[in-house]
């Protein structure tokens, strides 16, 4: 497992990756959706699958002698090093985020531990879509990334509109002004702190649970595969 | 294996470099001789190789691990003649201390005659033979003869071709008694070949 990360690492990681993670400092911008940052992470991994492919990667990695199963998990660790690092660069950027507008975002969540929890959410939905259909058939990876980019964008859409939903109605239901000052805004009190971590621990489940479920998926995928 | 063409933007120096994590008896000097020999430079990038030497490079990294078998998918294909005669020396060399064995598929029946030693012809993924070239060779005969001959001989030949003089084809070498009235010469392998993709083309034609 180790060689094989160390192949990811020198052979198929792509200038994309690296650049794409400057994204992050999109919460510098006082009104902006931030969840979009991380569709970016997303974006620059499918430029590795997709470089992979051009690559032969598969091929090379079929004759080195490592079962077939290795070659997937290695593949997805990767990928969760690879959005974790995405994941732990927002982790500054939200008190920044607060220290620069510090009256919230207009556009959708604020920098705030729910924002993270969003964000492991879609890492989740990207890997559930685009991985195990990359590992069914490589050569579509570009319609495969369509699809992956459409669930991810139906999950932006939805988190930011319930987040723009609520601030704009926070002062009429009582549901949403609870929403938007213990969820929503960076957190202020204790309670909102608590709620915020519950928060995340859950996105941090579901997007454990998930890589979980795709890495067994692909794994079965690709035994079928042949070669 | 065919010739290397993964990571065309990487050097063969990073190539390397991953590959050889994989297998703890690689030999470096192994790897560095066969650099040397197939005047690899490691500084290259693998689009920066022609076929031949991407051939060579596939091989490198196999021998340096001590395979012992090499299974080479058509690794002469697309090769200018004088690069084809190189790596099929290259072949010569690898397997004259009978350490190694070296299994390729080719079309090139040429590559045939120059280095195997043994053959498996493949047809319609059935085994027609698999046996070493010269009981191979032996067991088919030429045979040429006038038109008069052929009618009642042609359920013995596997193949034929009928010009103006008479006929040429090929019979197994048990059935060369039925032919004593004709010419008959030992086979080379091409012509072992034609005359058996003939066969298949004549019982499309009878069907």
């Amino acid at each position: 497992m180790k060689q094989l990360f160390y192949k990811e690492l020198k052979l198929c990681l792509p200038l994309q990756v690296p650049l794409f993670f400057l994204f992050a400092a999109m919460l510098f911008i006082p009104a902006y959706p931030y969840l979009v940052a991380c569709f970016f992470t997303c974006n620059s991994i499918f430029y590795m699958f997709n470089q992979s492919v051009g690559n032969n990667d598969l091929l090379f990695t079929a004759l080195l002698p490592v079962p077939k199963a290795q070659v997937v998990k290695a593949r997805v660790r990767f990928v969760v090093a690879i959005q974790m690092v995405m994941f732990l660069l927002l982790i500054p950027m939200i008190f920044v985020n607060h220290a620069l507008a510090p009256q919230g975002n207009p556009a959708g969540t604020d920098g705030s531990l729910t924002l993270l929890a969003a964000s492991l959410v879609l890492f989740t939905v990207f890997n559930a879509v685009f991985i195990p259909a990359f590992y069914r058939d490589e050569t579509r990876s570009g319609k495969n990334f369509l699809v992956s980019t459409i669930a991810v964008f139906v999950w932006i859409i939805l988190w930011e509109g319930f987040m723009i939903t609520a601030a704009a109605a926070k002062d009429a239901v009582p549901f949403f002004r609870w929403v938007a000052e213990n969820l929503d805004a960076f957190p202020a009190a204790a309670g909102a702190w608590r709620t915020q971590l519950v928060a995340l621990g859950v996105g941090m489940l579901i997007y454990g649970m998930g890589t979980c479920f795709v890495t067994g998926k692909a794994v079965r995928i690709f035994e079928q595969v042949d070669l | 294996m065919g010739e290397f063409d993964c990571y065309r933007n990487a050097t063969l120096k990073a190539i390397t470099d991953v590959t050889r994590r994989f297998y703890p008896d690689w030999d470096e000097g192994a790897y560095k001789k066969y650099l040397s020999r197939f005047a690899l430079v490691e500084e290259k990038k693998v689009k920066e190789l022609s076929a031949g030497m991407r051939v060579k490079y596939a091989l490198a990294l196999a021998l340096s691990h001590n395979a012992r078998l090499l299974i080479l998918d058509e690794p002469t294909s697309g090769l200018d003649p004088v690069s084809r005669d190189d790596l099929l020396d290259v072949f010569r060399d690898l397997i004259e201390d009978g350490s190694r064995s070296i299994l390729f598929s080719t079309h090139i029946i040429s590559d045939l005659e120059k280095c195997a030693d043994y053959i498996t012809y493949i047809k319609g993924g059935r085994i027609l033979s698999s046996t070493d070239v010269i009981t191979f060779r032996e067991s088919y005969r030429l045979v040429s003869g006038d038109r008069e001959h052929l009618e009642v001989r042609r359920p013995k030949l596997i193949g034929c071709k009928e010009h103006a003089f008479g006929f040429t084809g090929l019979i197994r070498a048990e059935d060369e008694g039925a032919f004593a009235s004709c010419k008959v010469a030992p086979a080379d392998l091409e012509s072992i070949m034609i005359y058996h993709e003939q066969e298949d083309s004549h019982e499309t034609a009878v069907l």
